[in-house]
């Protein structure tokens, strides 16, 4: 395709202002004053009369068009109507596979009135047209193949054919009505007069018994451009690549994306209707740089089960406890306390399922400490309501991005039809104990702290398809100075959730009921790993289908993993 | 030091001389005379460019020789200010315009002769004389 670029972009001289000639004037002179230093540019000097604001002009009118070439490529413009060459803006969108249905065709009924009751065949190549069969061509509308027959009076029809039967009118005519579809360059009318190619054996008329449909309306640029960026936007959530692809391009700020499909493994929201039917279901798994966050929490005590509680209102999707503490100094023992979970929408997201979404509520369960005297250890107070209360500080990771992109996922513009789409945080790994055992050349160091923060940043930056590798290890060791690595020497445990065990949906509330909701809770069994090769688990709820059911999963697709600095050790062992 | 294209004037016009340059402060002065010669603009890209020198005689304002004094002193000034708002930054003193003085030495029915006298910033003169025939 040539374009006119002089013609269709470049604006006339007329109308190219004044501030911008003389921006691109000054602009050209500081350019040339690179490779001519001594070439006098000003205002009446030759060279600048006679030649730099003339060129002034043209330049400045190319900036111009390539604005306006520009904005035919931003569909947003298009869409709105600022179309500067329709035809290139045509062809572009052609690009998306977005063109106008010109081949959209109008339809109508034109009465082929003949003087005898006979038997008539028609082509199926026959145009009929209403100007003499220049324009507005039409052809037979035949839902079977072959051609059109037209059956005496009184003839019964044929079934899967394409037939008519004549009807009498009384005054020595006999007509049959069939449907054409065609082009329509103006409207056809009701009594509009038609000529058929090949004309058929006494035929009187050919008219048209009503007012042709145009079909579709003709669509503007600006409404298939509107469309291009719909079908662009709406379908890049529509499989696994294209949902990564689309999660890459709007959050460039996730560390790793995962969409898990109905059929895979780490699935467990599979269900399928009366059908049979599998349900289309899409988790997204995404994860970004977690940050430390605390929170002060206030725990309710229940004398029944003689225990504090307290909804959880964290920042964010929290990944994992760190600590919980009263007041803010002392510690509660990790066989003190328990988080619990329980699903805000046991339809979307059952149990585990709800896990590191914005579908899992959490409570914080606190056994009542005491010392050795009998004692509390955890002072209390009480609240307007006359409830015993104790402070807690709960410091915690928290994946910023979940939320975020599970409200922009959510929305109708983006969400594809008929699945339901569940952002979610990654499965995580957590480790409590990482240790190289490594070796070295005598008279050589080994920089471990250099090792560390690498082996830091490779382990929690990992998600699929990236999974855990010794070999990064062993590198980043070789790199810090060790002759060999010898162990990489691991414990660790899937974390089903942050929570320890999960409520069932219509049972109590915590808040409500501690006691019972004691009775209710279910504790998904521990996955303990302690070996790095076990760091690659696939495994799935056991019990699913059974009141037990928790529906944990942990496979490739949803993995990734959670360790402090502080545990990475290093042992420089004598090398045999 | 800024170079350029030569312009020849003479009674007859002004020539573009395509095999000769004009350099430093004959440079300036050449941009000065087409400045005071060239008819003001004020839809232009520079509309403070040129004067209304030629205009004037043109509408035959300049009915005496005390209007033609009076519009080349205006003329001068114009073109001394706007050669300033147009020299580049680091132009050298010698250069730069610091005075231009016109002085009517003829003055006719269908022309006038001005004897022009541009003053660099470092005290250098040029004198040239153009002249204006209407």
């Amino acid at each position: 395709m040539s374009t006119d670029i002089i013609n269709t972009y470049i604006p006339p001289l007329s109308e190219i202002k004044d501030e911008a000639v003389i921006s691109v004037r000054e602009r050209l002179a500081s350019l040339l004053i690179e490779k001519w230093p001594d070439l006098d540019t000003r205002p009446n000097s030759v060279f600048g009369d006679l030649f730099l604001t003339p060129a002034s002009y043209m330049v400045a009118g190319l900036e111009e068009g390539m604005n306006r070439f520009m904005s035919d490529l931003d569909l947003e413009n298009v869409a709105n109507g600022v179309i500067w060459n329709c035809d290139f803006v045509s062809s572009y969108l052609g690009n998306f596979a977005i063109y106008n249905r010109t081949t959209l065709q109008s339809t109508g009924v034109l009465r082929i009135r003949f003087n005898a009751d006979e038997e008539y065949f028609l082509d199926r190549r026959t145009k009929f047209g209403a100007d003499g069969g220049v324009t507005n061509l039409f052809s037979l509308r035949m839902p079977n193949a072959g051609g059109w027959t037209l059956r005496k009076v009184g003839v019964p029809l044929g079934a899967y054919s394409n037939e008519a039967v004549l009807v009498d009118a009384g005054d020595g005519t006999y007509f049959a009505d069939v449907p054409v579809v065609g082009t329509m360059d103006y409207q056809i009318v009701a009594g509009d007069s038609h000529t058929a190619d090949p004309v058929s054996a006494n035929v009187i008329s050919i008219t048209a018994i009503q007012d042709f449909n145009f079909g579709a309306p003709p669509e503007s640029l600006a409404k298939l451009a509107e469309k291009t960026r719909q079908t662009i936007y709406s379908a890049s959530m529509g499989s696994r690549g294209t949902a990564r692809r689309f999660l890459e391009k709007e959050f460039p700020d996730l560390t790793a994306i995962s969409p898990s499909l109905s059929g895979d493994a780490v699935m467990m929201r599979d269900s399928t209707n009366a059908f049979g039917v599998a349900d289309g279901r899409m988790d997204v798994h995404v994860k970004s740089s977690y940050i430390t966050d605390t929170q002060i929490v206030i725990g309710i005590y229940d004398s029944v089960a003689d225990k504090f509680v307290v909804k959880l209102e964290l920042a964010g999707t929290p990944v994992v406890i760190d600590s919980v503490t009263y007041g803010d100094s002392v510690s509660v023992p990790s066989d003190s306390f328990y988080i619990w979970s329980k699903t805000t929408d046991a339809v979307k997201a059952s149990m585990a399922s709800a896990s590191y979404s914005k579908y899992e509520d959490l409570y914080l369960v606190v056994d009542r400490l005491v010392n050795d005297a009998g004692d509390d250890i955890i002072g209390t107070d009480h609240d307007t309501s006359g409830n015993r209360i104790a402070m807690f500080t709960v410091t915690y990771k928290q994946d910023p991005m979940v939320s975020v992109v599970d409200a922009t996922v959510s929305s109708s513009d983006v969400s594809p039809v008929g699945v339901d789409v569940l952002v979610k945080g990654f499965t995580p790994i957590v480790f409590t104990r990482f240790n190289v055992k490594y070796t070295k050349r005598p008279g050589t160091t080994v920089g471990v702290g250099a090792a560390r923060e690498e082996i830091f940043s490779y382990i929690n930056g990992l998600g699929h398809p990236y999974l855990y590798s010794d070999a990064k290890i062993v590198d980043a060791m070789f790199y810090a100075g060790a002759s060999d690595v010898r162990e990489v020497d691991v414990v660790a445990s899937v974390q089903w959730s942050i929570a320890d065990g999960f409520l069932p949906s219509e049972g109590a509330d915590p808040t409500d009921d501690l006691t019972t909701a004691l009775t209710e809770v279910i504790t998904p069994g521990t996955l303990g790993i302690s070996s790095s090769s076990g760091l690659k688990p696939s495994f799935t709820d056991p019990n699913t289908g059974y009141p037990s059911q928790t529906l944990i999963s942990i496979g490739p697709r949803n993995t990734t993993y959670v360790l402090d600095k502080t545990l990475i050790e290093f042992t420089e062992i004598e090398e045999e | 030091m800024m170079k350029g294209l030569k312009i020849e004037f003479g009674t007859g016009g002004a020539d573009l001389v395509t095999d000769q340059q004009v350099e430093g402060k004959y440079a300036a002065v050449q941009n000065g005379l087409v400045n005071i010669g060239t008819i003001i603009n004020p839809k232009s890209i520079h509309p403070t460019r040129g004067t209304e020198l030629l205009l004037k005689g043109l509408r035959g304002e300049l009915v005496s020789r005390t209007s033609a004094r009076h519009a080349a002193n205006f003329a001068a000034l114009n073109t001394l200010v706007f050669s300033r708002q147009n020299d580049p930054s680091g132009l050298s003193d010698s250069e730069r315009l610091d005075t231009i003085f016109l002085t009517l030495t003829s003055f006719a029915e269908q022309s006038m002769q001005l004897e022009a006298v541009f003053t660099m910033s470092d005290g250098t003169e040029v004198g040239v004389t153009p002249d204006l025939t209407i």
